[in-house]
Formats: C-alpha cells, structure tokens, sequence
C-alpha cells in the first residue's frame, strides 16, 4: 500500500506539471490579450508597451517564463500576482479557499443526506409510488441548470429580494471564524441549490446500483440464509452498492473545491470559483493558472484518496 | 481616452465567450488529465452584464435630461455621519492614484485623493482647484504651466505630515515608471525629459519651492494639460513610502492600498481585492480647504456577485448604492417601478469606423455612401433603445462641451446624416460621386467586418452589413470577442479591418480632446492597442487639433473643437451609431449624488440620507 501510494503521488506531481504545462502554453502563447498592452492603456507609444513588457518579465522566452514560474511555486509556493489587480494570486486563493470548501463540504453533506435515504427507498420500493414520485422529483433537479435554480431559489425564498422570506440572500455570506451562526444561515439557500442536482444524480445512481445488487446471487443466498431485509440491504447490498458512488463523490469534492463557479457568483460569495470566473472575463492569465492548478490538484489528491478508500470498502480490492 | 470605462465595454463583451471556451479548456484539460468526469456546477455560461450603458446629467449641454426620477444633484439637507453602503457587481482593478484607470476605481480614488484640479457634482465640467490653490498659470507659448499648491494640507496618518510640490512630483515621476502602468499619461502629460524617465527623476518637472510645480512641455500643449490635471496621477504620492514599492513589479503601493497615504477625505481601512473596500475618515483631511462635503462617517463596499441579484438587492433596499449599472432586465423594472431610485444620463458614444487607409473605404465619398445608407435607429434598438441613448449625428457626446457648438442633437446638418433610418437616394449620390454611376458597388473588394460576438456585437454586424449590401458590398463577418476585437483586428493596424461597427469610445475628462484626439488624430495611430479604428490620418483634421487643443481660452477652445468635429463628421471616418446613457441605482432612502463626468457616484458628495 505504502509504495502504491507513493506511485500515486509521483503521478500527481506528473499530472500537475503536465496541466501547469498545458494552461501555460495555452494562455502565455495564445493569449487573447497582451498583458502588457493591457496594462499599457489606449494608444500607447510601443515602448511603453516594451517596458511594461520587460517589467513583468514577459519579454523572456516561453520557456524561461514557464522555469522561472515552476521555480516560484517549488521554492517560494508563489503563483505570481494578478495582472487585474496586482494582488499575490496565493493569497486570492487561500483567502477564498474556506469559502469554497465551506459551500462544497456542507452541499456534499446535504446532498449525501438527502440522496442516500431516497435511493434505498426507491430501490427498495421499486416503482411504488414512492419510487416514482422521487425518481420524478430527482429528473427534474437534475434537468434545472444550477444557475437558474439558484436565482430562482433567491427570488423566491431570499430575506432581501424574496417573495417569501425565508433565507438570507446573495452577499451574505460570513466566515465560520467570525460567526458559526451567520456562516450557517448564510449558506443554506446555497447548499440547497448546489446540492439538488447532485442529491438527485446520486439518488438515481444509488437506486440503480442497489436494485442490480438486490439481484445477486449473494443477496438471494444471504435472504435465504434468513437475514432480516434490513441487515441483507445495509450489511451487504449497500457496501456493494455504494462503492461505485464513492469514486464520484470524490471526484466530485475535488472539483467543487476547485470552484463552484455559478452558485459563488450567484449567491456572491468570495470563493474560487468566483476568482476564476472574474479572472477569465479580465483575461488574468496568472489568476487563471492559479485557480486551475489549485482545481487540478484537488481533484487528483480527491482521485487518489477515492483508489484508497476502496481497499476499505471492497475487500477484494488490494494494492501492490 | 477611455481606457478607465472602456474596460467594462470590453469585459461585458468578451464575458460570455470567453468563460465558455475557456471552461470548456480547462474542464478538458483537468477532466481529461485527471479522468474526472462530472457534473460540475461550475461549467461555464452565467450571466454578462450588459454592456454598460454611461451617463451624466448636467454636462457639456445637457441635451438629453436624466431619463431617470432620481435626484442625484448634491442638496442642502443631506445628512452627516452613518455609514454608506456601497454594491458593484465588478470589483476594483488598481486603487493607486497612478495606476487607477478604470470607472469604479475613480469613485473610490477621488475619495481618498486629491489630484491638482477635480470636475466635481458641482461643477462636472469646469475643473476646481483641488490641491492646487488657483488656476494653473500657462504661459503664453502653452509650454510651460505652473501650479501652486495650497498650504498647510498634510498627509493620512501615521505620515502626517505636510503635502508638498515633491509629492506631486514624484506623482508624476510613478506615472512613467513600467512598474507603475499609468493608461494615460504618455497621452496628456508631454513633459520634457518623461519618455526617458522610467520612473525616475524627470527633467520638465521643477518645484521651486515646497509649494510650486513648474511642468515644461514638449509642445505648446498647456491648454489641455491644464485640464488633464484632473487625473488620478496628478494626486501627490509620498516618496518615502511609495518609492520602495515601486521599484519593483508590480508595485505593493497598488497590492496593498492600505499601506497608501492619503491627501483625500477618507482612508482605506482595508481592502480585500474584489471583495470589500472599506474608507474611514481620514483625520488630517482639513474641511475648509475641499470643496467635498464628505457627509458619511464610514463607506463600505461590497463587490462581486450575480448583476442581475445585486440590481434587485439595491432596488429592494433603502440604504445601498450600485456603483455599476443594472441589466437591462432590472433596468427596465426599475425604469416602470422605481424610477425615483434611477438615474440615466449621458455619457460616450459608439460608431462604426470606416478604415480610410484599405480600399474601397479610402474612398471619402463611398464613406459618406455608407453613412448616409447606414440605419442607425436600427444600432439604437439593438442597444436597447431610448433607455440606453439616442441616435448620434457627430462625434461629441451631450455631456461633453462643443455638443451645443456641433448642432446639438440635429448635428451639422450633412445630407448624408439627416436621416436616422438612412437614405439610399443619399447614399446613391455619393456612390456616383466615389465614381460608381451605377450608384452600386462594383469593385472586387470584399469588406472585411470585425465585431464583438457578445450581445449586441453581431446585432450591430448585421446591421451595418445590411447597409453595405444595399449599396453592393460584399461583406464578411467576422464576430470575435470583444478584448480579441480591439487587441488582434480593430485596435491592430496590421490587420486592416474594413469596418469595426461595435467600437464604443468614453471620455476622460469632459473635454472634446479627450473625445476626439485619440479616435481621430493621425498623429494618435499606433501599431498595437491603436483607438483610431478608422485610421484617419487627414493633415487638416490633424492640424485643426493640435491647433485646438493649445486654446487655453474655454469658449474659443469649445469653438475650435466644434469645427474640428464638423471635418471630421465631413470626412466620414465611421458611422456615429449612438451617444450612450448609464443608468445608476440607489437604495430608497439613500441620498447618492452623482459625478457626471465619470458617470458614477460620488462617495465624498454622497450621504446616508
């Protein structure tokens, strides 16, 4: 296990030099605008640009441009600063960071809360009314864009622009470190909306892999052994059921981490996902670098802790 | 020039088609390298503001009247103290009174600094001495301009001490330095010895004495750089703070704007970039020398979130103000609902330049052809219609002195922009008179169209290709998004476009220079980020504004750029689609008073009721 996961590890750094590689020669040498010039204003004298050019360093080859820029990160762990605002880009993104993981880890909660139950119930239940009606309610959540959902889940049910008052609405958010209470309220609206579309793909997927497990041959043998229904579902179906939903969910908390980009921009809150989405409409190629390395990186870290799990959860799976 | 409001013309234009594909780049690249594939909730789309439609109310002439019922003069009644809440949907890009050049930077820039001279709600187009005592001193030949600084103003804590003319300087030496990117002064401040100076000393900078500065000119420009120094970077910087932050890129006196010194009524307290700004009064700021009220006690900011929410949050609130402008959706609500909490005014115009350097648009009377057929009520409507402005007839906006000079709305009277909806017997004139007798295009170039692919960039395609097949073109649309437009076609000589019909140009100051030089002077074309998109490069026109821009005189210089503006109209280098408005949103008790020259509110003037 131990040289396993450090294969896994030397991996990770190969994926996220790969992708430092990929985003910089797509941004630094087709950028569709010159930092320089951008800075440079209107009609300006080409020396100006020239200058400005020499001062960020951009009139180095591209692959000087790239060492130096992998130096920073190894040696110093910088990623730059932002052309837009001249802001560090690691402290944009630490700043923003437990906002993300704020949003991601409690939608991953209620999502989880709510797809778990609906799926062994609809599984269990299966074509009930119970089963329809959810499956129902689940293809719906799933259809709705998180974008439109969230506006009108804000219109409809947020303190300020509501038309009922029930939540707090957009800009609301506030640290955990400033007040657990507001931090709560200010992000139920959002994990609500973020989580509806994932509870409703995960209820489908728990649902469709319990009933294919229900109808194994161990699950009749072990009913046959005289097991009661509760213990053959949650002691035997689900751990087999679940795993494949483990390897998403993981997968899933990496991107999120990496920036939920509609429901922070909606909902205004600070997190990366929000940073990214204003570093593309400004063209802040360093900002955009830092928030995909950052995505890149949880979502191979999320990859390999989802390969370790399964050594937990499914006994047949070993590693060497 | 534009470049502090232009940049919202280009980020609402470029917004949508770039965050698709470089979503779908990324999401690529990171799904495909990590074998991820799921269901993001950030997968790419999301809202554009709209293309920010601009603003003013008083102005040059105020031709067109506040379309909104908000009273956003300054008032007698308004209250001190409190704390002012203020909401953008876009964050600030650089708060340092040397790099800041973009509209919602300014509101916060004039708030904590004081530049030479400033347009005030008071007074939006005269400029009022700020942290100079008087008008500035031009000497006869425009070369040499002096300004004495008024006495005894001293700096925020904890440098506390007295501004002198060396802090002005070392202003002005930050506006060259590379590390330090100033959009504008290479265009207003000719002094002698800045294009050597990098930052360093600069040789046409004197100062006498602690409260004079003496700037020498390369050319007899005195006229207008007396009312440049109404720009950001003319607001004195301390040397010994700033200079160590400046020697290196980019500056932290930017990054970190909390560690600034502040000559204007407020401090910045903190700042988190794109995120909150928050202004506490600054202590040293002495009342009786500004003209600023500075009414509240406390101004915080809150930036980012969905325009289209944070719109609707101001309207349904009584104490905020947006620093930007609503979508048209909210736009609209608001205009049928709330009118009192919206302010719509005037401010830039669009056009759609005509290449006069690329065949067949060399051609001065094919120009005219294509004006004269041009539909430009339809370039109205595809902005949003009255709400957003009104069909142009030349090239100074209503805000902007000289508008009443040109003609006012009616223009100068050319047969060829007499009818909003075009006239094609007009238009036919003009093709047999560019030798088509036909009165149809017949030669074998193709005309090349390049525009912004975001709303209402191709609307604006069509239209002008509408025009140009009436009369026989054949066209080519090419729709890129809109930073692309002006970086690699319109603003890039080399790329000889034909027609940029989606090109927007937002004054500085409100002076026609600063409308006209830049888009229109052939001594303005530069090879990159070029503004003059129809490269009009006609000797007469180019003489006519050196000429005008050294009249210090304010009525002889408003008469001087008027005629100048009629060449140009005569000379046909673009279409004039529109002078654009800016609509403002306000809370319901909230008192905002608004800037006219910058189209946005004044914090110092505004008031928590």
């Amino acid at each position: 296990m131990g040289r396993y996961i450090i294969r896994r590890l030397l991996w990770v750094v190969f994926l996220l030099l790969v992708v430092s590689a990929v985003t910089f020669v797509i941004f630094y040498t087709l950028p569709s605008g010159d930092p320089a010039a951008l800075r440079a204003g209107k009609s300006p004298d080409p020396s100006v640009i020239a200058d400005i050019r020499h001062s960020l360093g951009l009139d180095r080859p591209v692959y000087v441009q790239y060492w130096l820029y992998l130096k920073q990160i190894v040696l110093h762990f910088d990623f730059g600063f932002s052309y837009q605002n001249s802001q560090p880009v690691r402290q944009q993104i630490f700043e923003r960071l437990p906002a993300t993981a704020s949003l991601a880890i409690g939608a991953v909660v209620v999502w989880m809360l709510v797809a778990l139950p609906i799926g062994v119930v609809s599984a269990v239940r299966s074509r009930s009314i119970v089963d329809r009606l959810s499956m129902g309610g689940a293809l719906i959540a799933i259809s709705a864009p998180v974008y439109w959902l969230a506006l009108v889940a804000l219109y409809l049910f947020s303190s300020d622009i509501g038309v009922i008052h029930i939540f707090k609405g957009a800009g609301s958010y506030v640290p955990f470190s400033d007040s657990p209470s507001q931090w709560f309220s200010s992000l139920l609206l959002p994990w609500l909306v973020l989580a509806a579309s994932f509870a409703a793909f995960y209820a489908r997927l728990l649902r469709s892999n319990l009933l294919e497990t229900l109808s194994e041959d161990y699950i009749r043998t072990a009913r046959a052994k005289g097991l009661s229904e509760r213990t053959v579902i949650w002691r035997h179906a689900m751990r087999s059921a679940v795993t494949p939903i483990v390897t998403i969910l993981g997968l899933d908390i990496g991107i999120l981490l990496g920036g939920t980009i509609l429901t922070e921009t909606v909902f205004n809150i600070p997190g990366i996902g929000r940073l990214g989405y204003e570093a593309i409409i400004n063209s802040d190629l360093s900002v955009i670098q830092g928030t995909v390395l950052f995505g890149a990186f949880f979502i191979v870290v999320a990859n390999l802790l989802v390969d370790i799990a399964y050594a937990f959860l499914d006994p047949r799976v070993t590693y060497s | 020039m534009t470049e502090r409001s232009q940049p919202k013309e280009k980020k609402s234009g470029m917004r949508r088609f770039q965050l698709a594909v470089i979503m779908l780049a990324l999401c690529g690249l990171v799904v495909g390298l990590t074998a991820c594939g799921s269901k993001d909730d950030g997968g790419g789309g999301g809202s554009s503001t709209p293309a920010k439609s601009t603003s003013s109310a008083a102005g040059g002439s105020g031709a067109i009247s506040n379309g909104g019922g908000a009273d956003v003069a300054p008032s007698k009644d308004q209250k001190r103290g409190g704390t002012l809440n203020v909401i953008s949907a876009e964050g600030w890009e650089h708060l340092d009174p040397g790099q800041s050049y973009f509209q919602i930077d300014y509101v916060v820039v004039y708030a904590t600094h004081r530049p030479l001279y400033s347009f005030t709600p008071t007074s939006p187009t005269k400029p009022v001495p700020d942290l100079a005592e008087g008008a500035p001193d031009i000497s006869p030949d425009g070369k040499t301009v002096t300004v004495k600084l008024k006495q005894g103003l001293k700096w925020s804590p904890p440098l506390n001490r007295t501004i002198t003319s060396d802090d002005v300087k070392y202003a002005f030496e930050r506006d060259f330095n590379p590390n330090v990117p100033n959009g504008y002064a290479t265009s207003y401040f000719p002094i002698v010895g800045s294009d050597k100076s990098k930052g360093g000393p600069i040789s046409g900078i004197e100062t006498p004495d602690d409260n004079t500065i003496v700037f020498h000119l390369t050319s007899d420009f005195g006229g207008t750089f007396a009312q440049a120094l109404t720009l950001p970077g003319t607001a004195p910087v301390p040397r010994e703070i700033a200079e160590k932050f400046d020697k290196k890129s980019p500056s932290k006196y930017d990054s970190d704007p909390t560690s600034q010194a502040f000559s204007g009524p407020y401090m910045i307290d903190s700042y988190s970039a794109g995120r909150q700004v928050t202004l506490v009064r600054n202590p040293n700021w002495d009342a009786k020398t500004d003209v600023r009220p500075a009414y509240a006690d406390k101004i915080v900011w809150k930036a980012g979130g969905e325009p289209n929410v944070v719109a609707r949050q101001v309207l349904n609130s009584p104490d905020l103000l947006m620093a930007d402008g609503p979508p048209a959706p909210v736009l609209k609500t608001a205009y049928e609902t709330k009118k009192d909490q919206l302010s719509i005014s005037p401010l830039g115009s669009y056009y759609a330049a005509l290449n006069t350097t690329v065949p067949p648009f060399d051609n001065v009377d094919l120009r005219r052809a294509v004006v004269a057929a041009a539909d430009r009520e339809a370039y109205l409507l595809a902005r949003g219609g009255k709400l957003v402005g009104q069909v142009a007839t030349h090239f100074i906006g209503p805000e902007i002195p000289g508008f009443k000079e040109s003609g006012g709305a009616e223009g100068f009277g050319f047969d060829f922009l007499k009818n909003p909806r075009g006239d094609m017997a007009v238009a036919t004139k003009y093709m047999k008179a560019a030798g088509y007798p036909s009165g149809k295009y017949t030669g074998n170039e193709n005309v090349l169209i390049v525009g912004s692919n975001s709303d209402p960039g191709p609307k604006e395609m069509q239209i002008v290709q509408a025009g140009l097949e009436k009369l026989g073109f054949k066209t080519t649309i090419k729709a890129v998004p809109q930073q692309t437009m002006y970086s690699k076609f319109c603003g890039y000589v080399k790329a000889k476009v034909n027609v940029c019909p989606t090109a927007g140009w937002l004054e500085d100051f409100p002076d026609p220079y600063a409308m006209l030089y830049v888009p229109f002077s052939g001594k303005a074309i530069v090879p990159v980020n070029n503004s003059n998109w129809a490269e009009l490069n006609d000797p007469a026109i180019n003489d006519a504004m050196d000429k005008a821009a050294q009249i210090t005189e304010q009525g002889p210089r408003i008469k001087a750029w008027a005629a100048v503006n009629k060449m140009i109209v005569a000379a046909a280098p673009a279409i004039p689609e529109i002078w654009s408005s800016n609509a403002l949103v306000k809370g319901s008790q909230v008192k905002g008073v608004l800037d006219t020259w910058n189209d946005d509110w004044n914090l110092s003037f505004s008031s928590v009721g």
